[in-house]
């Protein structure tokens, strides 16, 4: 009786109880949304009503461990490969009597992801010597909508000074548009060094650009035998003003005036160099 | 040009050369293997083209690939034409008929060929995605295409294989209703636009890929700022601009690829070449209005007439009078136009872009034409536009947690338990790892009513999604079973385009649609572009605000930026079925999924 007793009003409040259930907190996410959740080993089409809630199954299947493909052929390529050969600067500069060529070119083959990325830089007096050279090649890898990430090493070809690094930075684009390059290394002797390079294009017309440049580079070490102080080390500022002929193939002009500091810049001019220079130069860039 | 509009001369070229020394015959076969056009097509400044009275319904096809050249404007181009002509032939079926096509593959450097009867409801094997419903035709195979029509009205077909389309392997498809036509009209014609570029379309991909600006010539400049600040001030030019530029997008994104390398085409004649379709004063005139464009929107107007929309996407709607529309890549729109006066009249379709135009003319007589409208400037999105009105004057830094909590909150009051699935579209909470996404909407709108971009501004009507009323019987409940949310993204920079943040070949695995069941999909355009979104094997039915009686039925729908819409789709046919971007470069660099009907 006494059981009774609690047991209808119990039962009769039941619904009243149930509807002041406090809603979840979380709401649970989509099924295989992001394929996070655990599986079993081997899961594939279960058969499933649909569950309650908001629980959706939206994959059909969804550990296909290659692209989905019927009858042995994918139907779109959004995995092709591409190369590409990049002339960002190649140019011939003057500062009075000093003239030099420079190159910067890189290349890459590679997806979506996943490059290899090789960069080559240096410099050259017109009619003699390479003054400097270096080759640097990465493995890029896209882990930013704008930003890869770079992984690699880098060789110096100057004569007599042979060197090699490890060499990991960022490659990609700040907000605002700047193309942005910073790279650390760390030299077969165990030396410390980074490199930024930033470039960002104003268009005055469709085809005429002007785009400003920054280049430094710090060091975290003496090395006295290649000219180099600790800290910044030195500036480039660039300006040069691009008429794309093509997309491919844009002739510029511009200036580059360049800075060493500190002990870099005694070191140089102890060895008869220039602290300070400001070059005029014309080039082109290009890619295909 | 400008010289002939105004002595009123027609045109004279290598064409008419041509066609003086063409038999007669030429006009009354199907099909040409001499001349670049097909007979449905064919005009010249001497010979207007009277309608598609004359090609009537067939129940058999032979149809055939061939890597053929292509003559615009003087310059040759490669095309891959279906039976010799760009566009292909016009295909014309009876509803209820089964039909038979054969498809030949005679392109023997081409993995494979494909044709893809676009908006036709088939079985899973004859719809034609080569990997998803087929393997392909092989060269030197032929496939056989064999289903009962069980539609009317107007469509379109193309190949599905790698870019043959985009190297002109399309066509018009017309199907007459068994019960007679669902409104009066005394002629009608074929307009089949269409995008040619003479560079080979895999050079065209690379370089889009590589340099995302390749083709665009109405960037934005320092001039262009400048006049901003000149004419909104300092403060709100930047408000307006600065943030596009830190998300580092352009208000300028409006297409790929440009009429700086394209031939806009109607009916395979370049705006010089200027096709010529006849009427006469007082008759109703059907425009069968098809975009088989690659990469390219367009906006129809004939400056003159009114346009009465009576089907669309090959469904009628209530007639809609308006004076211009948007049609997106894989739409159809049939128009009926009552011209009365002995006048000449351009149909004139400027690309979205405004980088060039599309035109022909519409005459009682050979040889007339009417002016060229003047194009119009290149439109700016706002930040409204892509539905990030809330970042305006933002320069630097996020949105606040307590905006996000709000928006998210708000979205939350939005479910409905009772139906499985989201109910409205959930915030896209993206990984911002994720390479594939360089934007995301957090707080998309309701673009239905919004003519779009450059559009609504020069004070005549312009058809918008909102407008339209289907005419069609509703065979299906009101009530849903499901509910399913699919975001647009993408990474421009990277030219990576996606669903989710994935790639094509980056899905875990088919979409799974339930045979029979009600299904409410949700898009979110997190894109700074249009995309035409088209969905094989089913109807979609655009949730636009129309009783339920009333929702109109899309095979494409363009969804704008920043846009979340709804569609109801009832997947009759099982198996698999391909749903992706109809921009052709979008689709191939992974804007593309399989939709598995169990």
């Amino acid at each position: 009786m006494k059981t009774f007793t609690i047991g209808v009003p119990l039962l009769l409040l039941s619904p009243l109880l149930l509807a002041q259930e406090p809603p979840p907190h979380t709401v649970p996410i989509q099924a295989s949304d992001n394929g996070t959740e655990p599986k079993p080993e081997g899961y594939r089409s279960p058969p499933l009503p649909p569950p309650p809630g908001k629980q959706i199954r939206k994959y059909a299947e969804d550990t296909l461990d290659r692209p989905q493909q019927n009858f042995g052929v994918i139907p779109i390529h959004d995995n092709h490969k591409f190369f590409q050969v990049l002339g960002k600067r190649l140019e011939y500069r003057r500062d009075g009597d000093n003239e030099n060529t420079l190159w910067e070119i890189d290349a890459w083959y590679g997806g979506d992801h996943n490059k290899l990325y090789l960069e080559s830089e240096g410099e050259r007096e017109v009619g003699g010597k390479t003054e400097s050279a270096r080759l640097e090649v990465f493995w890029n890898h896209a882990v930013r909508p704008y930003w890869d990430l770079q992984l690699g090493a880098r060789h110096d070809f100057n004569p007599g000074q042979s060197r090699s690094f490890l060499a990991a930075g960022f490659q990609g684009m700040t907000p605002y548009g700047f193309e942005t390059d910073l790279t650390g290394y760390v030299s077969e002797d165990g030396d410390g060094s980074w490199r930024l390079e930033i470039e960002r294009s104003f268009h005055f017309t469709q085809r005429l650009e002007l785009e400003p440049r920054l280049e430094t580079d710090f060091s975290f070490s003496d090395i006295p035998a290649y000219n180099i102080g600790d800290g910044f080390t030195g500036i480039e500022l660039g300006l040069r003003l691009r008429y794309m002929i093509t997309p491919k193939f844009a002739p510029y002009i511009g200036v580059s005036w360049e800075r060493k500091f500190g002990d870099t810049a005694d070191l140089i001019e102890e060895d008869g160099g220039d602290r300070e220079m400001t070059f005029a130069v014309a080039g082109v860039r290009f890619w295909f | 040009m400008a010289q002939q509009e105004e002595d009123g001369q027609p045109l004279f070229g290598t064409r008419r050369q041509f066609l003086r020394t063409l038999g007669a015959g030429v006009f009354s076969t199907g099909i040409n293997t001499t001349f670049p056009l097909a007979s449905w097509a064919l005009t010249s400044p001497k010979y207007l083209h009277g309608g598609i009275r004359d090609h009537q319904p067939q129940t058999y096809f032979d149809l055939a690939f061939h890597n053929t050249p292509l003559e615009i404007d003087g310059r040759t181009g490669n095309a891959t034409a279906i039976n010799g002509t760009v566009p292909g032939p016009l295909i014309r079926w009876r509803e209820g008929d089964t039909v038979t096509l054969d498809v030949t593959n005679n392109m023997p450097d081409t993995k494979h060929a494909s044709i893809h009867w676009h908006g036709i409801l088939v079985p899973f094997r004859m719809d034609g995605v080569p990997g998803v419903n087929f393997n392909g035709i092989q060269p030197g195979e032929t496939y056989r295409y064999q289903f009962r029509v069980k539609q009317a009205g107007t469509y379109w077909y193309h190949s599905h294989s790698f870019l043959q389309e985009q190297s002109g392997s399309y066509g018009p498809l017309v199907i007459d209703p068994k019960d007679g036509e669902p409104f009066l009209y005394d002629r009608d014609h074929v307009v089949v636009l269409s995008d040619w570029a003479f560079t080979n379309p895999e050079t065209l991909f690379r370089n889009i890929n590589l340099s995302p600006e390749y083709y665009i010539y109405y960037k934005r400049t320092v001039f262009d700022y400048l006049r901003d600040v000149r004419k909104m001030g300092f403060a709100d030019a930047n408000a307006e601009l600065l943030p596009f530029r830190r998300m580092n997008m352009s208000p300028r994104d409006l297409s790929n690829v440009t009429g700086y390398i394209y031939t806009y085409l109607m009916n395979g004649h370049s705006p010089d070449m200027n096709w010529s379709g006849k009427f006469l004063p007082g008759e109703t005139v059907r425009l069968r209005i098809i975009n088989s464009s690659s990469m390219s929107n367009f906006d129809v107007r004939i400056p003159g007439l009114d346009m009465d929309v009576v089907m669309v996407d090959g469904k009628a709607v209530k007639p809609v009078r308006c004076h211009e529309f948007r049609i997106g890549v894989a739409e159809t729109y049939d128009v009926l136009i009552r011209p009365r006066d002995a006048n000449a009249y351009t149909l004139y379709a400027e690309s979205l872009d405004r980088s060039g135009y599309a035109r022909g003319t519409l005459a009682p007589e050979s040889g007339m034409q009417a002016p060229i409208p003047a194009p119009r400037p290149v439109p700016d999105r706002k930040l409204e536009d892509i539905g990030m009105g809330m970042m305006k004057g933002k320069y630097f830094g996020g949105m606040s947690d307590a905006m996000k909590k709000k928006l998210h909150r708000k979205r939350m009051e939005m479910q409905d338990d009772s139906i499985p699935g989201p109910n409205g579209p959930m915030p896209f909470l993206p990984n911002k790892d994720n390479p594939n996404v360089a934007m995301v909407v957090m707080n998309p709108q309701n673009r239905l009513a919004e003519p779009g971009v450059g559009l609504g501004h020069d004070g005549w009507k312009v058809l918008t999604y909102k407008d339209l009323a289907s005419a069609e019987p509703q065979p299906y409940k009101p009530t849903v079973d499901r509910e399913m949310c699919i975001n647009i993204t993408a990474n421009m920079e990277r030219f990576i385009f996606s669903l989710d943040g994935k790639k094509f070949t980056e899905q875990p695995g088919p979409y799974l649609f339930r045979h029979n069941e009600r299904l409410r999909l949700f898009l979110v355009n997190h894109t700074m572009m249009e995309h035409p979104m088209h969905l094989h094997g089913m109807w979609m039915q655009l949730e636009n605000g129309a009783s339920h009686n009333e929702i109109p039925y899309k095979h494409t729908i363009l969804i704008k930026p920043g846009e979340a819409l709804s569609v109801l789709i009832t997947p009759i046919e099982k198996g698999d079925w391909a749903f992706h971007c109809h921009l052709l470069y979008h689709m191939e660099a992974g804007m593309f999924q399989v939709v598995r009907v169990a």
